[in-house]
Formats: C-alpha cells, sequence, structure tokens
C-alpha cells in the first residue's frame, strides 16, 4: 500500500512538472511585454527604460536559464515574486487561496446537502411527482451557465429587492454578517450545476442499488424500508455519490473564473485571469502549479478512497 | 446723500455680519465633521508605489495622498508651490532656484535640499526606469545651495520645467529612507503627503492615516483612507450605490444617469481625457494625409459619443485641446466637421476612389476601447473604407502599439502638463512610442516644439504653439474623436473631494487632503 | 436503434427544441428584421417597440436580428470543436486501449495532464496565445475535449478487444488496422455518441463563456455568450437586454442535455436510470 501511494506521488509530481514546463514555454512566446507593461500603460516610456527594465527583470536572460532558476526555485517551494513589485508570489497566492476554497467548500456543502437530499427522495419515489421535479431541476442546473444564475440571482436579490449586496468580498473579522451574505450569491450560483449532478449520481445509484437481489430478501425478510434504505442502500451508493462531489472538487479549484469575476471574489482564478492580462510571469506559473496541484490531489486521493471502499475496482 | 451713505454704511455691516456668521458656521459645521475614515474604490491595483513611475490613475490617486512635490497643481489646475516656498528663473530659463518651506516626511525628517537634489539625480539615474526621464533630462546639475535653497541648472531653457516639476512622478523622495529601503520601493512608501502608508494587502487594500506633522495646518482632515480595489466596473459601481464604499473613480458612463438620479450619490464629471485614431504613418494609404484627412471628415463623432460613451462627453472636429491652454483657438475646435461627401472627395483625391481595406487594432478588454472600435468601423464603411478590427487582450495591443505593428489604432490618453509642451509626447517624431502616431516626423514640428520650449515669453510661446497646432490639422498624424467625460462618484456627504479640469482629471487626488465627511 | 429513439418521448421533445434553432443556424442571415450590425446611435437600450420587437442594444442595433445571427458562431465552434476532439479523442484513446504497453501508458498520462488545467484557464491562456475568433475557438476548444472522448474510448476499446471473437479473427491473419475498423469501432460507437452530446454541450458553454469574458467570436459579430456579457453591464438601463440571449442560451442548453439524456437511455441501457 506505501509503495502505491509512494508510486501516485512520484506521478503527480512528474505530472506537475510537465503541467510547469508547458505553461512557462507558452508564456515566454505570448505576445505582450512584461517590461512595457510594468513601466505603466496610461503614459508610455522611452525604450532606453524598457530595456532598463527588461534587465532588472531578469527577461534578458537566455530562455533555459529563466527556466533552470525557476524549476530550481520551485523545487524548494519557491515560486519567486511577482515581476511588478517585489511581492512575493507566495503572499499573493496565501491571500486568494483562502477564498476561493471558501467559495468551494461553501458551493461543495450546498451541493451535497441540497443534490443528495434532492437524489434520495427522487429515488424513492421513482416515477412520482417530488421525481420529475427534482429531475427537472437537475436539468435546469445543468443547462443554464453560471453566469446566467448568477446574473438572475443579482437581479431579483440585489436589484429588485435589495436583499443582498450584488457582489464584493467583505473580510470575515470586520463584519462576520456581511462576510456571509457576500457568500451567498456565488456559491449559490457556482452550487447550482453541483446539485444536478450530485442529485443525478444519487438517485441513479440508488436506483441501481435498490434494484439489487438482496434488497428484495432484505425486504422478504421484514426489514422496514426505512432501515433498509438508511443502513443497506444508502451505504452501497454513498461511494459513487462521494466520487462524484470529489471530483467536482477538483473541477472548482480554478474552476470558479466566472463567478469569481462576477462578484469581485478575489480569489485564485481572479489572480490568474488578472496576472495573465498583465503577463506576471511568476504568478501565472505558481497559480497554475497550485491549481494543477490541488486537481490531482484530490483526483488521486479520491482514487484511493474509491479502491479502499471499494474492492472490486483494485 | 448722507441718508444714502447711511444706508450703505448699514447695508455694509449687515452684509459683514452675515459673511461672518456664515464663516463661523462653516467652520463650526468643519470643526465637528473634522476625522473619520472614507472608502475609496479604486478602478484597479496600484502594481508599484515607486514614485517616479506613472502607473495610471489609481497609482496616481495613492501616490498624491502620500507625497507631495516642489510644487503641484492644485483644485484649479495652477500650479501651486508645494514642498516649495516660491522659486525664481534667469531670464533665458536655464536655471531654476527652489526655496524650500518647512515641511515634514512622514518619519520625522525635515524636507532638505539635499532630498530635492536625491529626487531627481534618483530619476535621472543610468539604472532608472522613471517615466519621465527624457521629459527631464534638460537637468545639467542640481546644486545645493543651503539646506532650503536648491538649483537647477539646465543645459537648455525650458519654459515647461516647472511643470515637470509639479506631475505625481516629480514628488519629493528622502534621500535616507529611500537608501535604506532600497530593496522595497515597490510597496513601502514614505513621502510628505498629507496621509502616511499604514498597509498594502497585495490583492485586497491600501490603508493610510492622517500625517499629524503634514506641513499644512489643520489638514488633512480625515483620519484615514482605506483604498479597495474594484476591477469590475459593474462591481464598482455597485458597491457605491450599496453605500459600502464613499468614492469611487472612473464611473462607467452608461451609469452616469441611473446614478444621478439617486439621491444619496452624487457625481463629478469633467471633460478630461480624449480619444483619437493614431496611424502607423509608415505604411500605405495612411502615409498620405490627405487619407487621414478624409477619416477625420467621414467619423460622425456623436455615433461614438452615443455608443461608447453613453453620450457622456463632447465630440472633437479639429485638436484636443481647451480653451485657456496655449496654442488654443476658436479654429481648431471645429478645424472639420462631419461631410462624408467631403471625405469620399479626399479619398479619390488622394487614389482611393473606391475606398480600401485596413485593419484597426483596439483591445477586447476595455469596453470603451472596444465599442469605439466598433463604431469608427460602422462609421468608416459609410466613406467605403473596409475596417477589420483586431481585438486582443491589453497587454498584446500595448506590445503592438510600442512596437508600431498596427495600421491603425484607437487610443484613449490625455496630455501630461497644462503648458504646451504636453504636444510634444505627441508630436515628436522619433522611435516609435505609445502616444505618437507610428513613424510620423515632421520637420516644422519637431522645429516648432524645440521653439515652444527655449521661448519665454507667453505670447511668443501662443503663437508658436498656435502655429503648431495648425501644422497639425493640415498633416492630420491624428484623428481626434471625443473628450470623454472622467466622474468621481461620492456619496453625498463626502465633501472636498474635487475632479481637477482637463488633462488634470488624473490628477485629482490631490485635493484628499480637503475632503471631509459631513454629518 | 432509431426505432427506439422514436419511442423516445424525451428525445422526440428534445429534438423539437432543437430543430428550430439549427434551422435559425442555418439561415439566420436570411430572415433577420434588422442588419445585426446596424448601428442607430439615436435609439440605444430601447426596452421593446413595434419597430424593434425585443429592444436594441448599446449601438442601437436590434436584438432579434442578433439573436438569430448570434447561435451561428456557437453552433459552428460547438460542431467543429466535437468534431476535433471525437476524431482525436477516438484515435489517441483506441490505440491506447488496443497497443497497451507503453503507449497506452504514455498516452493517457498525457491526458490526465491536459485534464490538470482547468478548461477555461487553459482557453484563457490560449486564446491570449493564438488569438480569438471563431476559427481559433474551434481548434482550442477541440483540443481541450479530447482526452475525455479518449479515456471513454480507452476504457470501451479495453472491454470490446478482451471479447473472444477480436481475438479470433487476429488469429485468423487479419491486420490490426482491419479489425480495429472492423471489430472495434462498431462497437463501441454507442458511448461515443453518448460523450459527443455531453461534449456538445460542454463546448457550447465554454464557447459563450469565454464570449462572455470578451474572448470569444470578433465583434461585431454577435454570439450568445458575448450579448449576455456586453449585457450584463446594462442591466439596470435595460434588465431585458441580458434576458433575451440568456434565456435563449438556456432553452438550447436544456434541449441538448435532455437530447443526451435520451441518447444515453437509448444507446447505453447499462446507465438507464
Amino acid at each position: 500500500m506505501l509503495k502505491f501511494i509512494l508510486k501516485q506521488i512520484f506521478v503527480a509530481i512528474i505530472q506537475i512538472l510537465i503541467v510547469a514546463t508547458i505553461v512557462f514555454s507558452l508564456l515566454r512566446f505570448m505576445p505582450g511585454d512584461p517590461a512595457v507593461l510594468a513601466l505603466g500603460t496610461e503614459r508610455g516610456s522611452d525604450p532606453e527604460a524598457v530595456q532598463q527594465m527588461r534587465e532588472q527583470l531578469g527577461l534578458n536572460e537566455p530562455f533555459l536559464t529563466q527556466f533552470a532558476d525557476w524549476i530550481a526555485g520551485v523545487f524548494q517551494l519557491d515560486f519567486g515574486q511577482s515581476l511588478f513589485n517585489n511581492v512575493q508570489v507566495w503572499d499573493y497566492l496565501a491571500s486568494s487561496i483562502p477564498k476561493t476554497l471558501e467559495l468551494a467548500i461553501a458551493a461543495i456543502i450546498i451541493g451535497s446537502v441540497v443534490g443528495v437530499t434532492l437524489g434520495i427522495l427522487a429515488s424513492i419515489n421513482r416515477g412520482g411527482m417530488i421525481d420529475k421535479l427534482a429531475t427537472s431541476i437537475a436539468a435546469i442546473g445543468l443547462s443554464f451557465p453560471v453566469y446566467i444564475t448568477g446574473t438572475a440571482f443579482v437581479l431579483i436579490l440585489s436589484i429588485q429587492f435589495n436583499l443582498l449586496p450584488s457582489s464584493g468580498y467583505v473580510d470575515f473579522f470586520d463584519d462576520p454578517i456581511g462576510h456571509l451574505k457576500s457568500l451567498i450569491m456565488p456559491s449559490f450560483a457556482i452550487s447550482l450545476p453541483l446539485i444536478a449532478s450530485i442529485t443525478r449520481m444519487t438517485r441513479s445509484s440508488m436506483l441501481e442499488v435498490l434494484d439489487r437481489d438482496f434488497v428484495r430478501t432484505l425486504r422478504a425478510k421484514g426489514l422496514s424500508e426505512k432501515i433498509i434504505l438508511i443502513r443497506h442502500v444508502l451505504r452501497n451508493a454513498v461511494i459513487s455519490v462521494v466520487t462524484v462531489i470529489g471530483l467536482e472538487m477538483a473541477n472548482l479549484i480554478g474552476g470558479t473564473v466566472l463567478i469569481e469575476y462576477m462578484f469581485n471574489w478575489s480569489g485564485l482564478s481572479t489572480l490568474l485571469v488578472d496576472s495573465i492580462n498583465s503577463r506576471d510571469y511568476p504568478i501565472i506559473q505558481g497559480a497554475v502549479i497550485i491549481i494543477a496541484s490541488f486537481y490531482i490531489l484530490i483526483n488521486r486521493t479520491v482514487e484511493i478512497i474509491y479502491g479502499l471502499m471499494d474492492p472490486r475496482t483494485r | 446723500m448722507l441718508r444714502n451713505k447711511n444706508i450703505f454704511l448699514i447695508l455694509f455691516i449687515g452684509a459683514l455680519l452675515i459673511t461672518a456668521s456664515a464663516c463661523s458656521n462653516e467652520s463650526t459645521s468643519q470643526d465637528s465633521t473634522d476625522g473619520g475614515d472614507i472608502t475609496f474604490g479604486l478602478a484597479e491595483e496600484p502594481d508599484t508605489l515607486e514614485a517616479y513611475m506613472q502607473n495610471g490613475t489609481h497609482g496616481r490617486t495613492v501616490k498624491l495622498a502620500l507625497a507631495r512635490g516642489l510644487y503641484n497643481y492644485n483644485e484649479a489646475g495652477e500650479l501651486e508651490a508645494e514642498l516649495a516656498e516660491d522659486y525664481e528663473v534667469n531670464e533665458d530659463a536655464t536655471s531654476y532656484t527652489f526655496h524650500l518651506r518647512e515641511a515634514f516626511f512622514h518619519n520625522g525628517d525635515p524636507v532638505t535640499a539635499e532630498d530635492v537634489k536625491y529626487t531627481f539625480e534618483r530619476i535621472l539615474a543610468e539604472d532608472s526606469t522613471a517615466t519621465f526621464k527624457s521629459e527631464l533630462s534638460m537637468i545639467d546639475e542640481i546644486v545645493v545651495e543651503d539646506d532650503s535653497t536648491v538649483t537647477f541648472h539646465l543645459n537648455e531653457p525650458s519654459a515647461p520645467f516647472l511643470h515637470y516639476t509639479a506631475i505625481p512622478e516629480s514628488v519629493i523622495v528622502s534621500e535616507s529612507w529611500t537608501e535604506e529601503n532600497s530593496d522595497q520601493l515597490d510597496t513601502d512608501f514614505m513621502g510628505a503627503g498629507p496621509f502616511k502608508l499604514v498597509e498594502w494587502q497585495q490583492g485586497s487594500h491600501i490603508i493610510v492615516e492622517k500625517f499629524e506633522d503634514y506641513y499644512k495646518e489643520n489638514k488633512p482632515q480625515l483620519d484615514g483612507i482605506t483604498f479597495e480595489f474594484y476591477t469590475e466596473e459593474n462591481t464598482r459601481v455597485n458597491a457605491l450605490r450599496s453605500g459600502e464604499v464613499d468614492i469611487i473613480e472612473t464611473v462607467p458612463w452608461k451609469d452616469v444617469e441611473s446614478l444621478e438620479q439617486l439621491d444619496t450619490v452624487k457625481l463629478d464629471s469633467k471633460n478630461g481625457p480624449f480619444m483619437k485614431l493614431q496611424f502607423n504613418t509608415s505604411v500605405e494609404p495612411f502615409d498620405d494625409p490627405d487619407v487621414r484627412k478624409a477619416i477625420a471628415y467621414g467619423i460622425d463623432r456623436d455615433a461614438i459619443l452615443n455608443t461608447a460613451f453613453s453620450g457622456r462627453g463632447t465630440p472633437i472636429y479639429g485638436m484636443a485641446i481647451l480653451d485657456g491652454y496655449l496654442g488654443y483657438d476658436d479654429r481648431f475646435t471645429d478645424y472639420y466637421e462631419y461631410d462624408p461627401d467631403k471625405a469620399k472627395e479626399l479619398l479619390a483625391e488622394a487614389g482611393y476612389p473606391d475606398g480600401f481595406s485596413a485593419t484597426l487594432l483596439s483591445t477586447s478588454q476595455y469596453g470603451m476601447h472596444e465599442q469605439t472600435a466598433i463604431a469608427v468601423q460602422a462609421e468608416l464603411e459609410k466613406i467605403g473604407i473596409d475596417i477589420t478590427l483586431e481585438l486582443p487582450d491589453w497587454a498584446t495591443r500595448i506590445s503592438k502599439n510600442t512596437e508600431g505593428d498596427y495600421e491603425m489604432l484607437v487610443a484613449g490618453t490625455s496630455g501630461d502638463i497644462t503648458d504646451g509642451d504636453w504636444m510634444a509626447n505627441f508630436y515628436q517624431g522619433g522611435e516609435v512610442r505609445l502616444n505618437n502616431s507610428a513613424y510620423f516626423d515632421d520637420e516644422e514640428i519637431n522645429q516648432l516644439l524645440a521653439e515652444g520650449r527655449e521661448t519665454t515669453d507667453e505670447d511668443e510661446r501662443q503663437e508658436i504653439y498656435e502655429q503648431l497646432i495648425e501644422r497639425a490639422m493640415e498633416e492630420s498624424p491624428f484623428v481626434y474623436l471625443n473628450w470623454r467625460e472622467q466622474s468621481y462618484g461620492m456619496q453625498r456627504n463626502i465633501k472636498g473631494f474635487t475632479n481637477l479640469e482637463g488633462f488634470l482629471s488624473f490628477q485629482s487626488g490631490i485635493t484628499l487632503e480637503n475632503t471631509y465627511i459631513e454629518e | 436503434m432509431f426505432k427506439k429513439l422514436l419511442q423516445n418521448k424525451q428525445f422526440i421533445f428534445s429534438t423539437i427544441l432543437l430543430l428550430p434553432v439549427f434551422i435559425v443556424a442555418l439561415i439566420g442571415q436570411f430572415i433577420t428584421p434588422y442588419d445585426p450590425l446596424e448601428f442607430n446611435h439615436n435609439q440605444v437600450l430601447i426596452k421593446s417597440s413595434s419597430e424593434h420587437l425585443l429592444g436594441t442594444d448599446e449601438f442601437g442595433r436590434d436584438i432579434l436580428s442578433r439573436l438569430i445571427v448570434g447561435i451561428q458562431p456557437t453552433i459552428l465552434v460547438a460542431i467543429g470543436a466535437t468534431a476535433i476532439s471525437l476524431v482525436g479523442g477516438t484515435i489517441f484513446g483506441v490505440i491506447a486501449g488496443y497497443a497497451r504497453g507503453i503507449a497506452e501508458k504514455t498516452v493517457m498520462r498525457f491526458m490526465d495532464i491536459v485534464l490538470c488545467f482547468p478548461p477555461i484557464l487553459l482557453a484563457l491562456l490560449v486564446v491570449g496565445f493564438w488569438g480569438s475568433g471563431v476559427n481559433n475557438l474551434m481548434l482550442i476548444i477541440g483540443l481541450l475535449y479530447i482526452p475525455y472522448f479518449a479515456r471513454i474510448t480507452h476504457s470501451a476499446t479495453l472491454q470490446v478487444k478482451s471479447l473472444e471473437y477480436v481475438e479470433s479473427e487476429l488469429s485468423l491473419g487479419a491486420t490490426h488496422f482491419r479489425v480495429i475498423l472492423k471489430s472495434i469501432l462498431p462497437n463501441i460507437t454507442s458511448p461515443i455518441i453518448v460523450q459527443a452530446s455531453l461534449t456538445f454541450a460542454a463546448t457550447i458553454l465554454l464557447e459563450s463563456g469565454l464570449s462572455f469574458l470578451g474572448l470569444g467570436v470578433t465583434p461585431p459579430a454577435p454570439s450568445w455568450g458575448q450579448m449576455i456579457g456586453d449585457a450584463s453591464g446594462y442591466i439596470h438601463n435595460n434588465p431585458f437586454y441580458v434576458i433575451w440571449p440568456s434565456l435563449c442560451l438556456g432553452v438550447t442548453m436544456l434541449a441538448i442535455n435532455l437530447l443526451g439524456d435520451s441518447l444515453r437511455d437509448v444507446l447505453d441501457p447499462k446507465l438507464k436510470r
């Protein structure tokens, strides 16, 4: 088992390195010169200053030297500093990762609670009204992009009824209630597609288990339906539901671009998009590595858990 | 007669009393409103706090809260002595002497002549990346006469020199502090301005607090300012609507009307920056002044104003110059007109009776740039010019701009100073720059720009710049489109913050020292 | 198979919903009431009038006309991208599943790498690199979805290959190419079709998301996502401007998802709900 995990970690590191290399090279060939941008774009500077800046930023060095320097840093978990000021990339990451995690976790919690509940209700109600309702909600949740549902929330909850702030991040320690209020709309908007896929997964795996022979046997034995459902069916269905939740979580880290943008929630995606816009190479590279690592980490964990829970897949 | 005099006397005394009471009312009300903190919504997070870099309106606003120069532009748009008390200049404008007043940096050190010398030598140093390095390169030598007197010897006469000391990038920094903190000048700042830096939390906010020893009595009035960053414009506006912020910069034009209807919010709007088209004058057909003029005649500026700017601004059918600026004359404001027939005629004369195809570079990253480009495309189609839009992100657009890799380009900008020499950055020939039309190089204009700098007599200078603008209109390296309204939005109880006129709108941060909250 | 589909109510319903969308995408430019690019700067952001049924946008352009034309690039990108990812993914997946060994490891690990970039972020990077526009979007989005097809076809190929008759064919002297073409591919069409419908929906979402951010179809040509992005700034001025394209996009997505579900129900009975 230990060997298995070590091997997984090794493969993950190789993958991250390849991701890093691809991003690093892609960036150096992207149009747009950070030296020019660093000097400010409202006024422009003379070419001499640009040359000076390029030297200061180390952009004059040969490609391979730049890459070697950077990779050496990455192995010591040092992502370097922003090209525009001497702030460490880690400082930027440290202020944005918690915000994205918070948003993702809130959305996952909402999505799981609502999704699992709807899925169970639908499956025991197969073909009934509740089932139809749940299936429709799922279909709509999957169909409307987050920026449309987000806009709809803003239109109704902020503009029409003025219940919630239309956007913006409020620091928890400044104003806890304001913070929670600002969290509601973006996390609900993100959770809709999650609700949809979790509802579907719960429903179908519940149905699958319900169809199995052992349930019939249990029923024949005269066990109450409640106990059958909770003790036996749910337990069997939970594996695939957990898998879906895990995979969705992995997708959310870095997949919240549109919502962060709409609600001025300055998380990891916003950091990445902003630094792409300003060609702040070290931040882009750092953020991509973090996102990829999260993704790989969560995926591997899900695989391992899945393997532990379901001996058939080993 | 006597009676009349008495009546006048009574009236006069009465008037005095009323004024006095009004004054005292005002002052008491100000006393009671002293202090408090406000939140200022910036449109972007500044990249750096490095004093000598021009990093946008947002950067300048923060800079002007923290620092002062020898001179600065005041609320009325005039040069006002700040850290200097006054200055003397010799007859041929080659030597400027400044007398400093008693003022202190945030760490308690006095502002000395050595600091002034250090500030400008740092800008001119070989490894400096100062934005206005070449504009200040006429400085030959800086001599410290005594602790509070410093003389700048220039290597050529320069009438606009004082203006270049007044821009926010020429604010005075402390020699000892700057040397000690040379590795963190991007993120830390210490100056002699009304507020001092408390913290800059990257990605979140910048906090400044009142500097008790600021050289002006009873200023600043606020205890502190928190600068928040709202990159997304709708978010910024909504934050103002809901009262989350007290002041926002760059109110989007589409929201001006709806904000004006609110009881809680007021706007301060001025015609500041302008939009223009730049041309690569080395490629056909834009090497022909007639083609450029045809474009000047062929665009209905209202089409751009009404669509890209929701009607907020003023069309420019000539030179982008405001009344009161050197070289201004009525005839330049409507040098052209909207006349598609004339445009077609000019195109035919230039050898393009059926029009031509060209690309127009702009950016998809900023709505006003993209929308201006779309409107220009639609307008030029009517005179037979078939435009393909090129809308990369801002960074790519800037690269193409500075490398001269474009045919036509949408630009939005403003002059740096209110002196006539602002035109140098736009019209001076030479290497391709952000703000000139690529490869445009006109002997006569270069000559006039040099004369304008060397001449000290105001009337003569007026004459020179009029000639220059005349020539610029004939050659038409730029087609100016419109002034765009630059608006600050604030809560009604915020007083004293003023949007400066004209080119100076980006320097409105200077009035943060006058800003206060009315109960 | 077709008979089964025609008996499926959901399939019929979603097809009826989608048919007009595709027809409009095909002939849109001939049936618009106005030129979708024509400006009228004196009539901007009108809500609804007898002249402009759904109102006008910030340039005074007719929203209905733009909606009609705006479906085309979206559908075009979705079809193109789905085709690219289908062909590319199937080739990789089948080779990996059929050849096994080092080829399989290399291909599938590489697919994993592409997968660990969130699609929209990778698209952002590549659009910055290559520029936007219909052709680029098609290519970029198509490449991004190759791994999804590769995974599906890979596991399907593994299943089919282990069947006895494939082995026997090989022992009878059939070439690998022939086996893949005649025995493997026909047996994995169901999962491919199901995956294609999922990808089609996903590419529409991605294209409209990029357009929403202003990185999609080059203006002034409209696309729904771009219209929503532009309109969201004018929520206070004219809320209907954002509502119309949102509804169009949402309903189209709904129809495509329903179609996908019905395909899966019929073609992949194992997953039957």
